[in-house]
């Protein structure tokens, strides 16, 4: 355990450490912002469900560029050497790299609480959606984020990493809305459970928490980071 | 403390250590030399958990790198050839981040860091930020890195490259000194440096174990100086093979 904080703490200092957390942070909270403003002044109406699903969408199109260093980097560098010649096991690392994309996810979506307190502050908007949505979008941003790890551990450069991910996600998404939602064979059904749009959209964002869904992203973020301690301990190996 | 027996380390067809056995004893300095690509990082890889062997087996500090090998890390000291390090980081956050790694206790951290920047001399950097200093200083991080947890064990993959002639004299009385209560592998292709700090040496080509002695039994038995026992023990296969490859280069041409 005491690995897996001092792993974080520099994980998170190498986030903050460098420009592009601060170009991230700056993008994500303006086009939100402004999206905010525009979703109010349109429907004027107090309720977060379409600025939460744009915040969702934003998030994948941000999240390859905070998961693209993780272990690119590393392996890139060569610094996985010194690393993995501490003792350390490579749980440890995998799991202290995506703890600290967790917090920088908090940090990023935290500042849109703003949006939230000002429809409270002016309005009576309905508190279930909202706390609902801001937990769905926790929950699919560390998706986002699991599957990056997966991607930065196989490549060797941050950017082919980014674009990997982003592809990726891009082809899930799409992927959701290829199957129709009331197709009942099989192969539809299974491919309904693993994209996630079908976890998030219109079930977290109207205010439902389904513990399926929880299931599914908490069981999504267990498997990369499974996955993601295969993949280094044995691309280490060769 | 290093026990190395019938070690082989293949990569798909490529055979890069080739049944490789050796002992380093508690409290010796050796040299573990070869040309560009004998093995020599490799074996080092192998004996710091990095990477697994093959076959064959191999024991440091009593344990087995693969089965055992947060116990071997504990132990082992290792500065790998590349010299990677976090360049975003300042000097002394990176060896403070790396103590926490190695597990040194809290109240001795300042005092173990103090120790090893003044030893590996980058007292006037540890508030740089590593990134932007010059190779021989990245180099001594590195070093100070090893140190930092005291271990019993250290595997140095060629120290002294990219210092200059002073660095090169402090680093290589540092290690002489750390030899006096460690066990020291180093790997280096500077011959003079064998010569004055390792009394025993492994010279390696082609991942196999061309010659293990003395220093001064080789020279006496194989030539005046050890650079000529390098030479001569690690270059005649190469100049075999380039004879060979000439003449079948010729035969082609007459064919032709």
């Amino acid at each position: 355990m005491r690995n897996v904080a001092t792993l974080t703490k520099r994980e998170l200092m190498a986030y903050f450490l460098s420009p592009m957390a601060y170009i991230i942070l700056t993008v994500f909270i303006l086009l939100s912002g402004y999206l905010f403003f525009e979703f109010l002044t349109f429907s004027r109406r107090a309720d977060m469900s379409g600025i939460i699903g744009f915040m969702a969408w934003l998030l994948l199109s941000v999240s390859p560029m905070l998961t693209m260093r993780l272990f690119a980097d590393e392996f890139d560098s060569g610094t996985i050497e010194t690393l993995m010649t501490a003792p350390v096991t490579t749980l440890e690392v995998v799991l202290s790299k995506y703890l600290a994309s967790l917090v920088f996810l908090l940090v990023l979506i935290a500042p849109t609480l703003l949006y939230a307190a000002v429809l409270f502050g002016f309005g009576k908007p309905d508190p279930g959606p909202i706390v609902a949505g801001y937990f769905g979008l926790f929950l699919v941003g560390a998706f986002y984020l699991a599957v990056g790890m997966v991607a930065s551990a196989c490549v060797r450069t941050q950017i082919s990493a980014a674009v990997v991910t982003f592809i990726l996600l891009l082809s899930l998404y799409i992927l959701g809305y290829l199957v129709r939602p009331d197709a009942l064979d099989p192969l539809s059904k299974a491919l309904r459970y693993i994209a996630f749009t079908h976890h998030f959209f219109g079930v977290f964002t109207k205010g439902i928490i389904d513990t399926r869904d929880v299931v599914y992203f908490l069981t999504m973020g267990l498997f990369c980071v499974f996955l993601t301690t295969v993949i280094v301990t044995v691309r280490r190996w060769r | 403390m290093i026990e190395v027996e019938h070690v082989t380390k293949r990569f798909g067809k490529i055979v890069a250590v080739d049944d490789v056995s050796f002992r380093v004893d508690e409290g010796e300095v050796v040299g573990f030399l070869g040309p560009n690509g004998a093995g020599k990082s490799t074996v080092m890889r192998i004996l710091t958990s990095f990477i697994p062997a093959t076959s064959g087996k191999v024991r440091v500090a009593g344990f087995d790198p693969f089965w055992e090998s947060i116990q071997v890390r504990q132990r082992v000291g290792y500065l790998p050839e590349s010299v990677p390090l976090y360049r975003e980081m300042r000097v002394s956050e990176y060896l403070f981040h790396r103590a926490r790694l190695k597990g040194v206790p809290a109240c001795e951290r300042k005092r173990r860091i103090g120790e090893v920047l003044d030893r590996c001399g980058i007292n006037e950097v540890a508030h740089r930020v590593i990134g932007q200093l010059s190779k021989g200083y990245r180099q001594r991080v590195g070093l100070a890195d090893a140190l930092v947890n005291d271990p019993p064990i250290l595997i140095l993959d060629e120290p002294t490259v990219g210092l200059d002639p002073n660095q090169v004299r402090l680093v290589r009385e540092m290690i002489k000194e750390l030899g006096r209560r460690r066990t020291v592998l180093l790997s280096t292709h500077i011959l003079s440096e064998v010569e004055m700090i390792c009394p025993r040496v492994i010279i390696i080509s082609r991942g196999r174990i061309v010659a293990e002695d003395r220093t001064e039994n080789l020279m006496s038995r194989l030539g005046p100086s050890l650079e000529d026992v390098f030479v001569r023990l690690t270059q005649t296969e190469d100049v075999v093979g380039h004879v060979v490859g000439q003449d079948a280069r010729r035969a082609e041409e007459v064919r032709a």
